[in-house]
This record gives structure tokens, sequence and C-alpha cells, in this order.
């Protein structure tokens, strides 16, 4: 319950500021149609009706999905815990008997619940996923939430430089890099060339590309599978740099502030 | 006799820092050669706390007091001696089951959701420390009546004034009913009467429940109206513990009366410096009566015999040599 007071609680957070999380869609929504403009230049001056197996039309909806899928893989958490560590209320939260990471991830989720919202109904509704039968419809949805933990996993371990380095904002643009790029949000990893094929299962891509793909009915069930394996494997790679970390970066916090 | 519930044993804790040269040529050599140096917040305090006391930890700016307080909390380690809580929780380890029975307000440190009313943080600190909704209820309802901030629970907290945010965060300490209260700098920002009011409920909240009280102020005032004991903290060390009138009468050496009247006295009597036109100083040691007509009188003074004068001179004192 305390958990789930914590997730409403960060939704009613971000609701609290409508003007801003109006913005926030604005941009995103800029942003996309500037990505898709480009694309529809791409195939108009190449003359080609495909791209790597992928046409105009399928081009736009990836790329309206997938920026979907980055406002619901915010990197906001390691930000917010360097701030914590730089004004020292860490304290306050250290204080209190519970997990931080149970209760950092349901505030992750309660933020994240608009565009899971959206996400789910298209899922439910547009998407072929649970029209393929139980056994693809709920292997797809271990994947989904194996990815999103993955991933809080992933950008927790991240935060944890803060304990180290006072200032982590030049981290931001490198992590909307390596989304933009690792991620698919640019373009769908599947035009690179078959030498960077392996690239698709980096955590970025798992939670972007590959949860595209598999909303637009365009993984098989092994790719589901062998996508699901790589993101338990980076979950345990996640957890254990939090748990080797996680004490060192206690012991050197030194609650700054009063 | 009981043990105590608090025992601090030769408490040591240092912490490094970074020094930075001035100018270009200063921030171009730190690029390549930080100066790093240690510094001794905490040297070999040794403390021992009753269950039920109220004690005072007074100190300059970066004396130490809020270090201490933060290695009885858990928040730093002791890099070495002992600290311990309830007999034999070490503070540091953070089990579930001591930081339960144990309250912190951190002035400068906000437990509240700043864009949500103080009741949504209050109901969320009602689950994580399994407080039954009726006990919550009827607690927090006396809480707000007794701090008067009941109207403003569902008020966002960024549209609350400072005193009544220092009041919730003062409930959200409370709301779980902890065996041992840490306060630090809990009127900072708060009107005269509203001060008044938090004294008198702390007082009355350690007289009916027992609950440990552990205060650090810079302001005199809450220490003289809470404390039943001080510790004075000096560059890290423990100069004092004992009691508030113990550390006056050890401290204050110049019994020099301050008298103002509204009058300029004619003629000057023997033994009176006038500092100004209506205000004198006697050295009461050199008289048994005073030589001034009480009907003049509109205040006398005991100079170096408050505390804020006593503190005023401790403080000044050099750092001792390590």
């Amino acid at each position: 319950m305390k958990y789930w007071l914590t997730c409403q609680n960060a939704l009613m957070a971000t609701l609290a500021y409508r003007g801003n999380l109006v913005l926030h869609l604005l941009m995103t929504a800029v942003n996309v149609m500037v990505t898709i403009f480009m694309w529809l230049a791409v195939y108009s001056f190449s003359g080609r009706s495909d791209i790597a197996g992928i046409q105009p039309n399928q081009m736009v909806i990836y790329l309206i999905v997938v920026n979907v899928l980055a406002l619901i893989f915010s990197t906001e958490p390691i930000f917010k815990f360097s701030g914590l560590v730089r004004s020292g209320n860490l304290s306050v939260v250290l204080m209190r008997p519970i997990n931080y990471f149970i209760q950092s991830f349901w505030d992750y989720l309660g933020r994240a619940l608009p565009f899971l919202v959206i996400y789910g109904l298209a899922t439910g509704f547009i998407s072929p996923v649970l029209r393929r039968g139980l056994l693809y419809g709920l292997s797809s949805l271990v994947l989904m939430g194996l990815t999103y933990g993955m991933f809080f996993l992933m950008i927790t371990a991240i935060s944890l430089c803060s304990f180290w380095l006072v200032q982590v904002w030049p981290l931001r643009p490198v992590l909307n890099a390596l989304f933009l790029l690792l991620g698919g949000q640019a373009f769908p990893l599947q035009v690179l060339p078959p030498a960077f094929a392996w690239l698709i299962y980096n955590p970025f891509s798992l939670a972007g590309n590959q949860l595209t793909l598999l909303l637009l009915g365009k993984l098989s069930l092994n790719q589901i599978l062998l996508a699901g394996g790589w993101a338990l494997g980076w979950a345990v790679v996640a957890l254990g740099i939090l748990k080797v970390v996680w004490p060192r970066g206690i012991r050197s916090y030194e609650g700054v502030g009063s | 006799m009981p043990s105590p519930i608090i025992t601090v044993d030769h408490a040591n804790f240092s912490y490094v820092t970074f020094t930075k040269q001035a100018g270009f040529s200063g921030a171009w050599h730190d690029l390549f050669h930080r100066q790093k140096s240690t510094v001794a917040a905490v040297q070999d305090i040794s403390l021992h706390v009753n269950r039920g006391e109220v004690l005072g930890l007074l100190g300059a700016n970066g004396a130490g007091k809020t270090t201490l307080i933060k290695l009885m909390t858990g928040i730093l380690p002791v890099n070495a001696g002992d600290v311990r809580l309830f007999t034999d929780q070490v503070p540091f380890r953070k089990r579930p089951a001591f930081l339960q029975r144990i309250g912190v307000m951190l002035s400068q440190k906000s437990q509240l959701a700043w864009d949500l009313p103080p009741l949504d943080t209050l109901v969320l600190l009602r689950e994580i420390y399994h407080i039954p909704h009726a006990a919550f209820t009827t607690w927090l309802a006396f809480l707000t009546k007794e701090l008067a901030v009941t109207p403003q629970l569902h008020v966002p907290v960024r549209k609350l004034s400072l005193g009544q945010r220092i009041k919730f965060e003062l409930i959200c300490a409370l709301i779980h009913k902890p065996e041992i209260l840490f306060l630090d700098e809990p009127t900072i920002g708060i009107d005269v009467s509203s001060q008044a009011n938090i004294y008198r409920f702390l007082k009355q909240l350690n007289h009916d429940t027992q609950m440990t009280i552990i205060l650090t102020s810079h302001n005199t005032k809450d220490i003289e109206a809470l404390a039943q004991r001080v510790a004075v903290i000096n560059y890290g060390h423990k100069i004092f513990d004992g009691t508030t009138t113990g550390l006056i009468s050890r401290y204050a050496t110049v019994p020099l009366l301050e008298i103002v009247t509204d009058v300029p006295l004619e003629p000057l009597p023997e033994h009176v410096r006038q500092v100004d036109a209506t205000h004198y100083e006697i050295d009461a040691t050199a008289l048994t009566t005073l030589p001034i007509d009480p009907r003049h009188i509109l205040s006398v003074n005991r100079h170096n015999g408050s505390l804020d004068a006593i503190l005023t001179q401790l403080f000044s004192e050099e750092a001792p040599t390590q």
C-alpha cells in the first residue's frame, strides 16, 4: 500500500503542473513531426518505396510509437537522485523504514502512468499483440514488464554516480543521444548494416526499438524470447552494480547542508 | 539504574574536502592537482542520554553538532568509536525496526512533497510506519490542533508559509510517535508566538510520553525553554555537558549589571559607569544594594550571565591545535 501511495503521489505531482505536461507533449510532438518529415524526404529523394523493408507509412507509425516509449522510459530518476545527494535531502529518505529502490520504482511508474496508459490502449486496441494467441500475448506482456524493470534498474545504477559527481547534468545530452541513436528513436536500427545487428539488444534498443516492433506485431515469438533473455541479462548486470555500488556510495555520502 | 537510550562512546567523524586556488592558473592547477584536506567534524565525543531526557546541543556554525545528530540517526557512519541507540542498535545499519522508533526533523531538509498538500505526505507516512487508520486520524487531529495548522492540511506545500511548513515537518517527524525525536533547528523562521507554541507542545509531549528529545539550535531561547541538559560542542569537541544553569554558573565570570533608566542619573553614583544618556553598568561584586532610585529603573540585566553572552565568549575562542 505504501508503494502504491508513492505511485499515486507521483502521478498527482505530474498532473499538478498541467502546463508543463502539455508543453512536454507538444515538444515531443514537434520532434516526432520533424523526424517524420525528414524520413519522408529521404523516401521521396531516394525514389524508393521501402528502406530496409520498411515502407513510409510503417516508418511514420514506428516513429510515433518509439517516441511515446521514450516518454515512458525516462532518465529523470538519475537527475532526481543527483538532486537528493547534492542537496542532502537523501537523508530524509534514508530515515524512513522503506526500501529506497522499490519506492523509487513506484515513483517512476507513477510519473510515467499517463504515457503507459496510452501505450497500453494502443497495445489493447490497435496492436495485433493480444490477438495472436495466449502464449504470444503473455510473452509480449512479460517482455514489456521485464524491459521496464530492466531500464529502471539500469538508470538507477547510473544514478549512483551522483555519490561521487557533484553535477550529473552533462549526462543528460549523452543519454538523450543514446536513446536517439541506440534506442532507435531517430530511425529503426534495422536500417543499419548487418554487422551492427547486435546493437538491437542494447538496453536502449530493448526499451525503444524492440518494444515498438512488438507493438507493431513485427516480432516473432522467438525474437520476443531472445529480447526477454537480453532484458533479463541486463537487469541482472544492473542489479549487480547496485549491490556493489550502493553500500560504497552510502558510506561516502556526507548529507551536506544541515 | 536503567541503561541510557543513546550511548555515544568516543565517536569520531572526519570528511575530506577540497581547497580551490583563486584565478585561472589556480583553476588549471586544480584540474590536475586537487588539494585535499581532512576535516575532523566530531572528535572523541562521548555522550549518554537517558530515556525521557531533553538534551540541547549547542555550538557555533560548523562546530559539529549537526554531524553528531547525523551519527546518532545513522545518516553517517562513525570513523572510530561507537554509537548505540536502544542499547544494541547501530544507527548506520538503518534496520527498519530501528527507524520505526526514531523521528528526525532536519529543518533545511523537507519530508513534504512540494506540489501536494501535507496530508498526502502524511498519509504516505501512515502506510510507511504501519499506523492504524483510526489512531492516525486521532493523532493527526491532535497534532494539527496543537500546532494550529488544521486548515492548511489540504493546501499544497508550495503555498504554505515557512512557519507552517516547519510545523508540518515537525508533524511528519512525530506522526509515528517515535521514542527518540531528533530536532535540528526546529524553530528557524518561526515567529515568536509560534515558537512559544512549539516549546509548550514539545514540553507537554516529553512530559506525557517520556519521549527523548535531542535538539540543536542557534536560538538559545529554544534550549532554555526545552532542554533539561545541554552539551556544548566546539570545533568537534564536547566542552561542556550539564544543565543550562550549570553552564551559566561555570562560565559567567564577571557579574556586570546593565541598567536602563527613564532619566539621566544626576549626580552619577559611585561604582556606576555611564554607557550613554540613560544606560549604565555596575560591577555587582562592588555593591550590596543598587545606588539608584528604583522608580527610575526601566530594566536590569546581568551582562555575561546570559546564555547568549556565555556562548558568544565560548565560540569566539580559538580552535584547539590538532
